[in-house]
């Protein structure tokens, strides 16, 4: 354990890391102090009895989901119904301009007789009310919403919304108070003609996971990695709150993955998986951290979390007070690999959607600079590198729809992601293969695994 | 109980008399909250706030009925029980009477993502304080209803008949039609006028209670700071007395290891 390090356990099988990128600062050097907190859920052996879940599958049934799609969701659908345990609970919409509850929220074993009878009768038509889908999804589950159980919406969709309310800002911001009030929401894109840029707010908001399929074959590793995620689930409500002197107007606290905050102020994280890690990238202004580390504590972290039963653990961990060292030592000081790698892919997810701007003006020489920038980012780190090299050829193929899209989940999945516990800098995908899919590091994010070289 | 609710069923009154009933209700079943606030003040913002539907206007009095008094008795309970009053509103508004009487009765409260289901429903926006601070309709209605009259003066004027072609005995009942048209419209012009002076009255109180409101989450902002700082300076100074301590404890054993370094170095004079 590094001397900045500092740790916690809270609850049951919480690990809480908070690492600096250096063990020591220095003032007048202009760089910022940044800070890695980990929340780790460790594999508990022979504990199997995980969160009990409650979906709600909100299929669109839109025109342009013919050719295929639909029969692949509705067998994805039926998938994802085989997976659940029989005292789970699971609803089924489906939506156009019109919304039918085909299935209202009822356990699973009864659900096994009644939904592949109900996916029969789905056929594709009209346009896309999409927010109208999702709420009555969200208002199957609401009336169990609450303690204990995972409460999840997932929605699929191919197309823009273009019925009902479509504008990002207000569907993002009541999906973001049902999720606080334990409707969660993941969205699911399929082709190449959905809005990523309202599918991934979604999900940000609705502290869910967004997946999404370029082509038919790949959505069922979509609903794979949603469920593999759900099934694994140890911890929810995953809540930060940062006790700290240093002001976040003034720039000297900054908070650098996309977590919405709450009306307590609390960041509100992805839920934890058994054997992954959550994770929190923060800078601090270091002259202040010097200055006021003189006085006491610069930044205490507070954690609550809910576990398995719904019992509220809280856990604390504290910056300690770190040596104050001239330029010189501090430039020669041991960075932590894995600090220093996650602000670089941060960073890196942060040009991407810069890029992904210039995309959309087609100004490719802009996206040239960047994707070069880019390059130059990757060099220490083979994963982000496959990455930058599968943006390239999109970009020498000018293929803008799928630019943005990658570029849109791939910035997403490099500051949001959740983590293996044993997250390496080495990059193999065929080691990426065994892993579950909610945790695999895929160079091209609309793509199942066997479709990544 | 719920034939006690069900007795109010054909009521019907005024903000005053509401407030009455509303609070022989809220004791008889028990309903969360101080029973004092109940008044017709309460009524009124409630009606603002857009938890209960604005009444009947019959001339310069409001008349509420059943519904009003469930959508009141309700609202009342689960603002009570820690709901927000923009999320009850909408919630409130999509519910029946017989849904009504059942959360009253039965005090079956939804939980948040239920409320908030309902509220997105239902509009989404649903604060109507902001709507009747900044939407000017009360006053638009009363300066419409003066516009009324007025048109209406002028049209009788101009259907005025020549008094010189009047015989007395017409000309007298003409002047009595007249006079009489004239206290009418008078009388209309003078209930438009109060209506508007009431409306502005209302829109006042409404501005006073959200600067009042304004005023009390500053005041409450302010004290959280005060503590959150006095919370700080705590800290830093039980963080100041440990290291105190530790630097203390850490003198003291020098100084022991010293002394046991000294006698071991004398001693071992001795025996040499």
């Amino acid at each position: 354990m590094g001397n900045g390090q500092s740790s916690g356990q809270a609850g049951q099988g919480l690990e809480v890391i908070l690492d600096p990128r250096k063990d020591v600062v220095t003032s007048h050097s202009g760089e910022s102090l940044d800070i890695l907190l980990r929340l780790r859920a460790p594999v508990v052996e022979g504990d199997i009895k995980r969160t009990p879940l409650a979906i709600s599958l909100v299929i669109d049934r839109s025109g342009s989901m013919g050719g295929g799609k639909l029969e692949e969701a509705k067998r994805c659908a039926l998938d994802l119904l085989n997976r659940l345990h029989d005292e789970d609970r699971v609803s089924l919409v489906v939506y156009d301009t019109l919304i039918d509850v085909l299935l209202e929220a009822m356990p699973v074993r009864l659900a096994k007789t009644l939904m592949p009878m109900r996916l029969t009768e789905i056929e594709a038509r009209g346009g896309t009310d999409l927010h109208a889908g999702w709420l009555k999804g969200a208002e199957t589950l609401a009336p169990t919403a609450g303690d204990g159980v995972m409460s999840r919406v997932i929605l699929l969709s191919d197309g823009q919304a273009n019925h009902g309310l479509v504008e990002i800002v207000p569907i993002c911001e009541q999906v973001r108070e049902l999720a606080s009030a334990g409707v969660t929401t993941t969205t699911v894109g399929i082709g190449m003609g959905f809005n990523e840029e309202l599918m991934t707010a979604i999900a940000n908001a609705g502290q869910g996971n967004s997946w999404y399929g370029q082509r038919v074959e790949d959505l069922a590793e979509s609903f794979d990695a949603e469920m593999g995620f759900l099934s694994n689930l140890v911890l929810q409500d995953v809540r930060v709150k940062l006790e700290t002197p240093l002001l976040p107007r003034m720039g000297q606290i900054k908070v650098r993955n996309d977590y919405t905050k709450n009306s307590r102020g609390q960041y509100c994280l992805p839920s934890i998986a058994a054997g992954s890690e959550v994770w929190m990238g923060i800078s601090l202004s270091m002259s202040e951290v010097i200055h006021l580390q003189e006085a006491g504590s610069v930044l205490r972290c507070v954690i609550t979390v809910k576990d398995k039963m719904g019992r509220e653990h809280e856990c604390m961990v504290s910056l300690p007070k770190m040596p104050v060292v001239t330029p010189m030592e501090y430039r020669m000081a041991q960075e932590n690999e894995l600090v220093a790698r996650r602000f670089n892919e941060i960073e890196s997810g942060d040009i991407q959607r810069e890029a992904r701007r210039h995309v959309q003006g087609r100004n490719w020489t802009a996206v040239e600079g960047l994707i070069q920038e880019l390059e130059v980012r990757a060099q220490d780190n083979p994963w982000l590198g496959e990455t930058v090299k599968y943006l390239r050829k999109l970009l020498e193929r000018r293929d803008h729809e799928a630019m943005e899209k990658e570029l849109m989940y791939s910035s997403s999945k490099l500051k949001n992601r959740v983590a293996d516990m044993n997250d390496s800098v080495m990059y193999c995908m065929n080691a990426e293969a065994i892993k579950p899919a909610f945790m695999r590091k895929k160079v091209s994010q609309g793509r199942n695994s066997d479709s990544q070289s | 109980m719920g034939f006690f609710i069900n007795q109010y069923q054909g009521f019907s009154g005024n903000a005053v008399d509401m407030a009455a009933v509303a609070t022989q209700c809220a004791q008889f079943i028990q309903m969360p909250g101080d029973l004092d606030k109940i008044n017709e003040r309460l009524v009124r913002y409630y009606v603002t706030e857009g938890l209960v539907e604005r009444p009947k206007r019959i001339g310069r009095d409001a008349e509420y009925g059943y519904l009003h008094l469930l959508q009141f008795l309700a609202g009342r309970f689960l603002v009570e029980v820690g709901f927000p009053m923009q999320k009850v509103a909408p919630y409130l508004s999509g519910l029946n009477e017989a849904q009504l009487e059942s959360l009253v009765m039965n005090k079956t409260k939804p939980n948040m993502a239920e409320l908030l289901v309902a509220s997105f429903q239902n509009g989404g926006r649903p604060s109507r304080q902001e709507d009747s601070l900044s939407s000017p309709m009360p006053k638009v209605a009363a300066m419409q209803r003066i516009r009324t009259e007025a048109v209406d003066l002028q049209s009788f004027e101009a259907r005025m008949i020549d008094p010189v072609q009047l015989s007395s005995a017409s000309a007298r009942d003409s002047m009595d039609k007249l006079q009489e048209q004239f206290s009418y419209l008078g009388d209309s012009i003078k209930a438009g006028l109060a209506e508007l002076a009431n409306a502005s009255h209302l829109q006042a109180n409404a501005s006073q209670e959200s600067m009042n409101k304004m005023q009390w989450e500053l005041e409450r902002m302010r004290k959280e700071m005060t503590l959150e700082r006095e919370r700080w300076c705590a800290q830093m100074d039980s963080e100041r007395k440990e290291q105190r301590a530790v630097l203390e404890q850490q003198t003291q054993l020098n100084q022991e290891l010293i002394k046991a370094l000294i006698e071991a170095q004398s001693k071992g004079k001795q025996n040499g």
